[in-house]
């Protein structure tokens, strides 16, 4: 049996199937995947990042009644904020919180929401595009059964931070999430997410994000990626900003064997987005990063962060591409991306792309490739602190430039100590 | 439309002289392409065994390959049995020197601006003239031969260097390695070879013109360089073809060899017809050039200017094998009304302590679109390897697109990369401030340009950095102070 | 040479001179001062053609010509030069290059030929040493990467070349240092002479301790409030911009 087979097995299982408008969404992206499969590296979009152990392994959708955590959850940034905790793709109430949500917000799991479908979940589902999809994306929509459902009354600020939880502990898991938030005008939210799991497991996760920030409105947003080391992660964040809307998000992706970050934005006048994240790769890790920002409207300023480190027999990949719309004057688009490459198997493969359709812009990337200052490691070294330990101090510095600059402190030092972890000559354990 | 706007266009709408045909006799072979074809070209060339051989498997391999479509270019699909894949201007027998060469065809060089007699020779210039598929004439062969350089037709040197030919054609660009490549392989035609044997400096600036004449003909060109240890040479080529409502094909080849300590320098001026302002007509141009630092110490720099064609696939690259070599690619890529320029280049990174400089220059402007493609791949075991990449774009009014499609691919953890790059229009502060010093808003508008691509300019030889910026308008800097 | 009668001006719908009239005699210094968003770099801007600004009301003539009709080079042309508040960057454009074109627009302009190069390396050679600058920044690029100092002591070099009629300049004396004030100010007075005039837009009175106005203006709110001798200058920097404010307010 091939993959594809072996997923259009659990097609039909799919919850929700009998309401027609989740039908409407499924059906196209089911056909292609039924169609095309998952994509290879002939096609420019997965030019870096084979698929072929992703394809190779069957994954299986787990039963919810296994999904309770093996351990209870204790994650300090879980506390002062909403917490929604999915265990292997399912909603897990007794672990999750969602005590003292104002009427304002709609904040539910898809499940639950589906019981009782009413305005808001078809709202959130309105204005899908189904005539074409980003690959996985297919696979995704053809299998989604859980999520996360937030709607935001207008100029309402959810200043407490809803964390969401994703937690794979089953082995051969398959996880398939799909989100929907909007943020009402003047509105803002806080979302943070983190993928965590058991390094024996391996398991695949696919999540999407569609996120509408409409006029004037705010959402910040932290995603930390540590899944376990034999996992596989797909996640796709579709980010609509509308005149005015600001987003600002730091994606960091420091776990799992493979995982590719989509990250999509449509900017319309006057938006902000900005971007920020970390690339861990080491064992023999691939992790891949790919965004695409369209500035549509005019005065539109974004801009993207990132920092790479691949290190023993680790691979990075980034692709970030600023598409400029005719008439998308006064655009302002910058791009940044540093990378170290610490191991002779390592590699760092880099696509940063203009496609510029207006004159009146300003838009501009740079991209690093380089190693520790060999200086640096000497002054370390002079003043007496090992070399290993020097590397570490200066990588993990490397990093933290950008880790210093999540909002809220708990889950600063979440990614701070997930890094750590993570980097060469881990057992140091210096403080910056 | 502000004033400076006005100016603008008047810059870029600059008439196209060398937009004429001459009228002559041609030997042209019917449209279409078979292996009969193939056989017709070797035999009027009169080619020994190997070269239709080899000819006849790089048609085999293109009629397995497909036209890549992966370039951010929109073009008309090409039907390439309605080309004539030869043509030349009809000769009894082949000319013994320059005074047997048809008037007509001195003349048209001339209109030019290529001198081919060589009392009004360029200073220090020897011209390789290649008109549709055959070169009509070498100038200072001999002395070159004094010097021990070989400078001379394809055609010739394949009946005079047969040895040199088998050693190197197809050994930097195979005809496998892509569908322009095959097809240029299958049906070339002529073009220049060069050989610069150990330890000599050329004694002049070598240069091959170009010339599209005949009208629903391609032009398969094939050039070969080598250099030999420490030699040196600096290589010049130059492009026009006649205005035609129709498009036409023109697809080359350009291998270069750089051994120990070898530098060459390649700078082109491309000028082929680019069309109307509507797109009607102008030169497909689909070129794979390609030079190989095989040895330790090599240097190859690649210099273009870029304002023809209505399409541009270009990516001369340079594979830096040798330890220590150099590549280099500086450019400047013009388009204009419905022009399409997706042109770039490929640092390989394999030996040790090799280093690569990348300097893009793009502008665009009306409906055109420009786009920088590169590639910079440095492998495990190039220690210390090195590139700097540089890649800008200006904006000329609304409807024209810019856009830039670096890859970079790094497997070696010794080697430092420097990507950046830029797109913005020209600066109405700029304009303002050099308005203000007296200056009209054309020679302002000029000026900033021409600022914009002097890293790329102050790479060419003289006489082309002159023809360059008489392409763009711009009146010569250099001869200030 | 330069009359301002009753000049309103506005930037989109920002109303930014409110009528000023002004009378400036060849051989004249006039200082304008005036706090933060008083209007004085617009009046600079207007009267040097820059974009952006719309003339509403009121004229400026200048020797005997309707200013306001020309283009910004034909003004330059005419003897205008502005020394720029911000001096903008054009790479790749060498300094002496820019020199050079301009001068020889100028003079075509006069009906003069174009300047020999060799005078004119001299010439320029001779300026730049009196303006402590190293030979070598001729073939800089235009401002590329200059310093702050470097930039406003390009403007005077362009000013000592170009020999324009009236000068205008445009808060020169911020980001400067005391000594890179005193270079440019000496170069300022080296060309003071009875042909020539001067606008001195400031902030601080500082500047006009090296060059003396014979008279000072006061702009606030889009229009002159106060004009005098050099003494309203001090008067100005002991009292503050506060003294101006609450006597309009009166």
């Amino acid at each position: 049996m091939d993959s594809v087979e072996h997923y259009q097995a659990f097609f039909k299982t799919v919850e929700g199937t009998p309401l027609p408008w989740l039908e409407t969404l499924r059906a196209p992206s089911r056909e292609r995947f039924i169609a095309h499969g998952f994509p290879d590296t002939r096609e420019e979009a997965w030019r870096y990042t084979p698929l072929r152990s992703l394809e190779r392994a069957r994954f299986t959708p787990s039963k919810e009644v296994h999904a309770i955590p093996s351990e209870p959850l204790d994650l300090d940034l879980m506390r002062d904020a909403y917490q929604v905790v999915f265990v292997d793709g399912h909603f897990s109430e007794a672990a999750s919180c969602l005590e003292g949500l104002p009427k304002e917000v709609y904040l539910k799991p898809l499940s639950l929401a589906l019981k009782a479908p009413g305005e808001h979940l078809a709202g959130l589902f309105e204005n899908t595009e189904t005539a074409s999809c980003h690959r996985l994306e297919d696979f995704n929509r053809a299998l989604f059964s859980e999520g996360l459902c937030l709607d935001i009354q207008p100029n309402y600020h959810l200043e407490k931070p809803i964390v969401v939880l994703h937690l794979a502990q089953q082995a051969h898991g398959l996880n398939t999430l799909q989100h929907r938030l909007r943020i009402a005008p003047g509105a803002h939210a806080h979302l943070i997410e983190v993928f965590i799991g058991h390094d024996d497991s391996p398991s695949l996760t696919t999540s999407m994000t569609y996120a509408e920030v409409a006029e004037n409105s705010s959402l910040r947003h932290v995603k930390l990626q540590r899944e376990g080391k034999a996992s596989h992660h797909y996640s796709g964040l579709r980010l609509q900003l509308k005149r005015s809307g600001r987003y600002r998000g730091h994606l960091s992706s420091l776990g799992a064997l493979w995982s590719r970050t989509e990250i999509h934005a449509q900017l319309g006048s006057s938006a902000e987005c900005e971007l920020e994240g970390l690339l861990l790769a080491s064992g023999r890790q691939h992790q891949d990063v790919e965004t695409r920002l369209d500035h549509c409207g005019t005065e539109a300023l974004s801009r993207q962060t990132f920092r790479g480190i691949a290190h023993e027999r680790g691979r990075g990949v980034f692709t970030g591409r600023i598409v400029v719309a005719p008439g998308a004057d006064k655009t302002d688009a910058g791009m940044s991306l540093r990378n170290l490459l610490l191991s002779s198997e390592a590699e760092i493969d880099a696509r940063p792309q203009l496609e510029i359709h207006a004159d009146d812009v300003k838009c501009s990337h740079g991209v690093t490739v380089g190693q520790l200052d060999e200086e640096a490691v000497f002054t370390l070294q002079s003043r007496g602190i090992s070399e290993a330990e020097a590397r570490h101090m200066l990588t993990f510095a490397f990093a933290n430039e950008l880790i210093e600059r999540i909002d809220p402190a708990s889950a600063r030092a979440s990614i701070r100590d997930a890094l750590k972890a993570s980097l060469p000559g881990s057992d140091f354990g210096s403080e910056p | 439309m502000s004033a400076s706007q006005e100016q603008i266009d008047n810059l870029i709408h600059k008439e196209y002289k060398p937009g004429f045909v001459t009228d002559l006799e041609a030997d042209t072979l019917p449209p279409g392409l078979n292996e009969e074809v193939i056989r017709a070209i070797s035999q009027r060339k009169n080619e020994p065994p190997f070269m239709l051989a080899w000819r006849l498997k790089a048609y085999e391999q293109w009629l397995t390959m497909s036209e890549p479509d992966w370039a951010y270019l929109d073009y008309q699909a090409i039907d390439y049995n309605s080309i004539s894949y030869y043509s030349a201007p009809k000769v009894k027998e082949a000319p013994k020197s320059l005074d047997e060469v048809d008037p007509k065809l001195i003349e048209t060089y001339k209109k030019l601006g290529i001198p081919l007699h060589e009392q009004e020779r360029l200073a220090g210039v020897a011209v390789d003239a290649v008109f549709d598929s055959v070169s009509v004439a070498t100038t200072f062969k001999h002395k070159l031969k004094e010097a021990g350089v070989i400078f001379c037709s394809f055609s010739e040197a394949v009946h005079t260097h047969p040895e040199l030919i088998q050693q190197y054609l197809g050994s930097v660009v195979p005809p496998s390695d892509n569908f322009f490549a095959a097809l240029n392989a299958a049906v070339f035609s002529d073009g220049s070879f060069v050989f610069i044997p150990k330890g000599v400096r050329c004694p002049m600036e070598l240069s091959t013109y170009f010339r599209i004449n005949a009208a629903n003909t391609g032009q398969f060109e094939r050039t070969l360089i080598i250099a030999e240890d420490y030699s040196h040479v600096s290589y010049l080529e130059g492009c026009t073809a006649p205005m035609r409502d129709e498009n036409q094909l023109h697809a080359a080849v350009v291998e270069l060899i750089a051994l120990d300590h070898a530098e060459i320098k390649y700078s082109t001026v491309q000028n082929w017809y680019s069309g109307d302002e509507e797109g009607r007509g102008g030169i497909f141009n689909f070129v794979t050039k390609r030079g190989d630092c095989r040895g330790r110490h090599a240097k190859i720099s690649w210099t273009q200017v870029e304002t023809g064609s209505a399409i541009t696939w270009k990516y001369p690259s340079c594979i830096l094998r040798g330890d220590h070599s150099i590549g280099e690619f500086y450019s400047v890529a013009v388009s204009n009304h419905r022009q399409q320029a997706d042109t770039g280049t490929k640092m390989i990174h394999i030996g040790k302590n090799t280093k690569s400089t990348i300097i893009s220059k793009g502008i665009s402007a009306g409906r055109a679109e420009n786009t920088y493609r590169g590639q910079v791949k440095i492998l495990p075991g190039a220690l210390n390897a090195r590139n700097y990449t540089q890649c800008d774009s200006l904006l000329i009014g609304p409807k024209c697109g810019a856009h830039t499609f670096p890859y970079i691919e790094i497997k070696e953890p010794t080697a430092r990369l420097e990507h950046e790059a830029t797109t913005a229009k020209i600066s109405e502060d700029q304009l303002f401030f050099c308005q203000q010093r007296g200056l009209s808003a054309e020679d302002a508008v000029s000026m900033i340009v021409n600022g914009f691509c002097k890293q790329v300019f102050k790479e060419l030889p003289m006489e082309f950095a002159v023809e360059a910026q008489a392409l763009l308008g711009i009146s010569l800097e250099g001869s200030v102070g | 040479m330069l009359s301002i009668q009753h000049l309103e001006a506005r930037a989109g719908e920002q109303a930014i001179l409110n009528g000023i009239s002004l009378e400036i005699k060849p051989g004249e210094v006039h200082a304008i001062m005036g706090p933060n968003g008083s209007g004085k770099s617009t009046l600079s801007n207007i009267l040097a053609g820059r974009e952006g600004y719309e003339v509403t009301h009121g004229s400026v003539t200048y020797e005997g010509k309707d200013l306001l009709v020309m283009k910004p080079e034909e003004r330059a042309r005419e003897g205008i030069f502005l020394a720029f508040q911000y001096p903008v960057e054009i790479p790749g454009v060498s300094n002496i290059y820019l020199l050079k074109a301009a001068l020889n627009a100028i003079r075509k302009h006069h009906g003069q030929t174009e300047v020999d190069a060799m005078d004119f390396l001299q010439l320029v050679k001779s300026k730049i040493k009196s303006l402590n600058l190293d030979e070598q920044f001729l073939y800089r690029g235009v401002n590329e990467g200059f310093s702050g100092g470097e930039k406003k002591r390009n403007e005077i070099l362009q000013m000592a070349i170009l020999e324009p009629r009236l000068c205008i300049l445009d808060e020169t004396d911020s980001g400067l240092d005391i000594d890179a004030l005193k270079i440019v100010a000496d170069g300022v007075n080296a060309l003071r002479s009875p042909t020539r005039s001067f606008i001195m837009v400031t902030h601080y009175q500082r500047l006009l301790s090296y060059i003396k106005p014979d008279v000072v203006h006061v702009l606030a709110q889009g229009r002159i409030v106060k004009s005098g001798g050099p003494e309203l200058a001090l008067e100005l920097e002991a009292r503050g911009y506060g003294w101006i404010d609450a006597s309009l307010n009166h």
